[in-house]
């Protein structure tokens, strides 16, 4: 059983420092059980002796990865398989349109309701989110913020279960400032995939915004909910940024790149 | 399925790139969007893009009885239900008024404006006639639903070819393709909408509105005129008010729009003609 | 003994296939599935508000609707909206998100035959392109007996259908099953497509046949379902290898 693992990691090893190939996994894929060092499960005497003798081998699954009942690990979604060795975590990158709300990941939501405590928040997910009036800095029962009904704010998921609406809040609740959530102020608002506003957020793969800001200043809040605001000078600007952040989510670095050359140039 | 309406934010935006000249995909005030038309492997079968927009239409035939006091003409039938697949707002059995308001618009642009000559759908006068349906599919809704629809049904009605037919005392046979050449519909003119939206009371009017365009415009009119610059509808339901000059200046507008895209309709009915022809000799 | 269908040689060889995702904007997931002149386009949207009518507490409803080319829904519709729904109910992880909708809409673009199997694999698509938690993925095929002959015909055209004594749709899904996933440590599912053996979810047969007939066109779809699953692999590998190009260089 060692021996064979130690195998599976060498295997796992060369895969990394070569060509970064991408491992695109299927629904109903499994977890290749020797690269995630899992028991094999072909051997009850192997297993016995591993949790015997050795700590458990922990797997930490992100999304898209759901064991099952036969102790395989299969994939839910379709995407690229990623590993990070600390903490032996296994997640499945995948891209979508619709938002499903996670807890900690910065969102930018409409205002479309309001009660006496909450502002009603539609972050793109099924049900609408709730946000606290309490939640921003610096509030209390007598200075509460004052928001209208289609404004744009930058805010955290501070809770989220499938079975709940999300509740939000727009400041740090060990801090009590703000971080820069809040409201958005003037600027304009699109959607992206969910894929592309991580890549946006990703300082390696922002290639697009990193070219755009060789051109002129601007100013950008990124929402995991795949809402993209942005900020600039003039109408002409902001139009530009908009519409080369939507062509670039299919393109190389170096189309991307000529692409925003192209638009610069045409302004 | 309810929507959120945009935010403040874009709406501000996009008047003020309005006033600044500016629309939000880069275009001209006057411009349309690409327009991209394929054809099916059957007759009478288009897919229209116009930008994110998609429409597809299916033209079919079959030959009925006539109502007995127009013994003489034929039938054309616009079907027009929209699914949710163009957009979560529409509902199936559950007519928006928008839904409502693009039926009625294509209906007049296209039947009411006599573009197909039903009497030339007759086969036996009061016996048997052709009844002529096309089906409009909504695919994807970003805006312009009634121009895209309008040059998908048009388009799809100048592609079509009936099986030809052969009378022989008063029994009616139809021949297959390989039997007879198909026969075209006759077809008057061409006829061709133009949606206008209005903004900052009715100082800006751009042409071929985007699903964003629309939420935020404060009127709008959608002029069918053909070739001939002869107006076959005009509709203007609603929305703010518009002086005399702005609507001879869309009318301006109209035409030149209304050359542009009849001869990029007949550009692609050409090369689809050649393709055939080539695929036929094989 | 030679097909109607003029381009192919054999009676098990499938039309081409095309396939295009994400093409519709409006939507949360799109996908447009061919088999040679039979085209299909389908759209996804959810995990989204439903109506409290058809609310679940534990699980998300599923809508399916299936739109025909010409004319209005009618009872041939009904049976494929029914089919589908009830062939991925067991596919989709709905408890994931309850209280939830999710709309399928089902347009035939073009018919040429075997519009069902060609809505199944492009509804599949459509929901790995919506990115909608699924346990495993389905491939749908047709085949037919003809009347004279008795061959076994996969894929046939509309053409060929009009000489059919029985017309068979078999969907299956890409699940190994466990008895062979515990095998040899190198049991990779995702690098080999032979081995991947897969349950029947979903059957319709139609017309005269004997059993023996019946098996013969199990084996042959069965055969021709590895070939879609195969397809729909490349189609997705494709996409997510467009989208992480600037990762890549």
């Amino acid at each position: 059983m060692a021996p064979k693992n130690k195998k599976g990691q060498a295997d796992a090893a060369d895969e990394s420092t070569s060509a970064p190939t991408l491992r695109v996994i299927l629904p109903g894929d499994q977890l290749p059980p020797h690269e995630a060092n899992l028991p094999t499960g072909q051997d009850e005497d192997a297993v016995s002796m591993m949790i015997d003798q050795r700590a458990p081998p922990t797997i930490k699954l992100g999304p898209g990865l759901t064991p099952m009942d036969d102790d395989t690990i299969i994939s839910v979604k379709a995407g690229v398989l990623n590993h990070t060795d600390i903490g032996n975590r296994w997640w499945v990158e995948s891209n979508q349109r619709r938002y499903v709300a996670a807890p900690g990941e910065s969102v930018i939501g409409i205002v479309t309701g309001k009660t006496g405590e909450h502002y009603k928040m539609d972050i793109g997910t099924a049900q609408p989110a709730l946000l606290p009036v309490l939640a921003f800095e610096n509030a209390t029962k007598k200075n509460r913020p004052n928001f209208n009904i289609g404004d744009l704010l930058y805010c955290r998921v501070a809770m989220a279960n499938k079975d709940m609406e999300a509740e939000l809040d727009c400041v740090n609740p060990t801090t009590g400032k703000s971080d820069g959530f809040g409201e958005l102020k003037g600027g304009f608002a699109f959607k992206v995939s969910l894929g592309l506003a991580r890549r946006l957020l990703d300082p390696r793969q922002a290639v697009v915004l990193r070219e755009l800001g060789k051109h002129f200043p601007f100013e950008t809040a990124v929402g995991m909910n795949g809402k993209v605001w942005i900020n600039s000078a003039s109408t002409a600007h902001t139009i530009l940024i908009a519409n080369a952040i939507k062509n670039s989510e299919f393109l190389s670095t170096a189309q991307c790149q000529s692409m925003v050359k192209k638009m610069v140039e045409r302004i | 399925m309810k929507e959120t309406e945009p935010s403040n934010n874009e709406r501000e935006f996009l008047l003020q790139a309005l006033k600044d000249g500016h629309r939000i995909d880069g275009r001209k005030f006057y411009d349309f969007r690409t327009l991209r038309l394929s054809f099916g492997s059957e007759f009478g079968a288009v897919e229209v893009q116009l930008g994110n927009t998609r429409v597809l239409a299916k033209v079919s035939c079959e030959v009925v009885r006539p109502y007995t006091d127009k013994p003489t003409e034929g039938f054309v039938h616009f079907n027009t239900e929209m699914s949710p697949m163009a957009s979560s707002t529409f509902e199936i059995g559950k007519q928006t008024n928008e839904e409502i308001l693009v039926s009625r618009l294509i209906e007049k642009a296209l039947r009411r404006s006599r573009a197909i000559d039903t009497e030339g759908l007759c086969i036996v006068a009061g016996e048997k006639v052709w009844s002529v349906r096309v089906d409009i599919h909504f695919l994807d809704h970003d805006g312009n639903l009634v121009d895209a629809a309008c040059i998908a049904a048009i388009t799809a009605l100048m592609h079509f070819r009936r099986p030809e037919i052969v009378v022989d005392n008063g029994e009616v046979t139809l021949l297959s393709i390989e039997e007879a050449n198909p026969v075209p519909l006759s077809i008057y003119h061409i006829p061709i909408c133009v949606s206008f939206a209005f903004f900052n009371k009715g100082q800006h009017v751009i042409v071929d509105p985007t699903y964003l365009e629309e939420q935020v415009k404060e009127g709008d009119m959608t002029m069918t005129l053909n070739i001939h610059k002869e107006v076959c509808a005009l509709s203007k339901a609603g929305g703010i008010s518009l002086e005399m000059d702005q609507i001879l200046q869309c009318t301006r507008i109209a035409v030149v729009k209304v050359t542009e895209l009849t001869e990029q309709i007949q550009a692609a009915l050409d090369a689809d003609a050649k393709k055939r022809n080539i695929s036929r000799r094989k | 003994m030679a097909r109607l269908d003029k381009s192919r040689t054999s009676s098990h060889q499938l039309r081409p296939f095309f396939t295009s995702q994400n093409l519709l904007n409006r939507a949360d997931g799109s996908a447009q599935f061919d088999f040679g002149g039979t085209s299909v386009l389908c759209s996804v949207v959810g995990p989204a508000e439903v109506k409290i009518r058809d609310e679940k507490l534990d699980k998300a409803t599923l809508e399916v609707l299936a739109r025909p080319l010409v004319g209005v829904p009618g009872v041939k519709d009904k049976t494929i909206e029914q089919n589908i729904r009830e062939t991925l109910e067991p596919l989709v992880l709905s408890g994931l998100h309850p209280r939830t909708l999710l709309q399928i809409v089902v347009q035939t673009m073009q018919d040429d035959g075997c519009v069902q199997s060609t809505a199944f694999n492009a509804t599949m698509l459509a929901l790995i392109d919506a990115g909608v938690p699924l346990n495993s993925i389905l491939g749908s095929v047709t085949c037919m007996i003809d009347r004279k002959t008795n061959q076994v015909l996969l894929d046939p055209t509309r053409e060929e259908l009009a000489q059919a004594k029985s017309t068979h749709v078999f969907v299956f899904d890409n699940k190994a099953p466990p008895a062979q996933s515990k095998g040899d440590e190198d049991d990779v599912v995702m690098e080999d497509g032979d081995r991947v053996e897969g349950h029947v979810l979903f059957c319709e047969s139609t017309g005269v046949f004997t059993e023996a007939e019946y098996f013969e066109c199990y084996q042959v779809c069965y055969k021709g379902v590895q070939t879609v699953h195969g397809f729909l692999r490349t189609a997705v590998q494709k996409k997510f290898e467009k989208e992480h190009q600037q990762l890549q260089d």
